[in-house]
């Protein structure tokens, strides 16, 4: 390895480790599920209840559960399965994206509630 | 001439072969959209020994291949775009001299993704995918580090056998 390996390998991790900890900073817990098919809510839910969600297109279908505060897809029918493997979210900000689908599930907290849904 | 095509053809073929066990085989691992990209073993090789334009014409056609196989669209545009960011950062790279065949590799396993989470956020217009760049640059990182210690390895044997002048 040359000296530059190290500069460009370090100067890249630092890079990422550091925009990970600002996105992470930035995320308190959430209280409410929003899933958005093509990107128009189709389904809000309050993260502290139990409870499960299909969604469905189609034949395509995304199972969302939503558990001891946590949400997650346990099963769906999307290529490779992304979503499923994307696991457990419950803070702020942080979403579960299925591209084939077009399905996003994001957390966000109460406060931003208004805002949110004025620029839907 | 004849064996140089037929070398291509091989890094081509073997490119090929590579990405299917990939797209077939994922990886173990948390964490969706990591892959080795083994088939970029071949085209860092193929740059070092061949040059750019070899191993941009291998590059193509293992995408053009992959696509007719597989039949989707999406993960043409994908891959091309992937290599076409990947070998604009390889090859200047590669050209200073400063860097060895690893840093080069990390480039372009970085370059590759870096393009792919914007493929995907142009494709979808989710811009908040652009949140999954730091991970997707440390998975780059990594196996750009494996792909260029494979490189490493393979390349002096490869010299040994003196691509353009094997003895039919």
């Amino acid at each position: 390895m040359k000296k530059w390996d190290y500069i460009l390998i370090a100067s890249l991790t630092i890079i990422s480790v550091v925009w990970i900890i600002i996105i992470l900073r930035g995320q308190s817990s959430g209280e409410k599920v929003i899933v958005k098919l093509n990107d128009k809510v189709i389904y809000t839910a309050l993260l502290n209840e139990d409870s499960e969600y299909l969604i469905k297109t189609g034949n395509d279908y995304n199972n969302l559960v939503i558990k001891d505060g946590e949400a997650y897809i346990d099963d769906a029918n999307c290529k490779g399965l992304d979503c499923v493997r994307m696991g457990h979210i419950s803070r702020d900000g942080e979403s579960i994206i299925c591209i084939p689908h077009s399905v996003i599930v994001t957390v966000e907290s109460d406060k931003d509630n208004n805002i949110d849904f004025v620029s839907e | 001439m004849y064996k140089k095509t037929a070398f291509l053809g091989l890094f081509a073929c073997l490119a090929l072969i590579f990405s299917y066990v990939e797209a077939i085989v994922p990886l173990p691992i948390p964490v969706p959209g990591v892959k080795l990209g083994l088939a970029n073993v071949l085209i860092v090789i193929c740059l070092y020994t061949y040059g750019v334009k070899e191993a941009v014409a291998i590059n193509f056609v293992r995408i053009i291949l992959l696509a007719v196989l597989f039949a989707n669209p999406y993960s043409f545009i994908y891959s091309l775009a992937g290599a076409v960011i990947s070998m604009a950062l390889m090859y200047p790279l590669y050209k200073s001299k400063g860097f060895s065949i690893i840093g080069v590799s990390v480039a372009g396993a970085v370059g590759h993704n870096t393009a792919q989470i914007l493929t995907a956020m142009a494709v979808t217009g989710i811009v908040k995918l652009i949140d999954y760049l730091p991970v997707l640059i440390i998975s780059g990182i990594i196996t750009g580090l494996i792909i260029g210690i494979i490189g490493r390895i393979i390349l002096p044997q490869l010299k040994k056998i003196d691509l353009e002048r094997v003895k039919s």
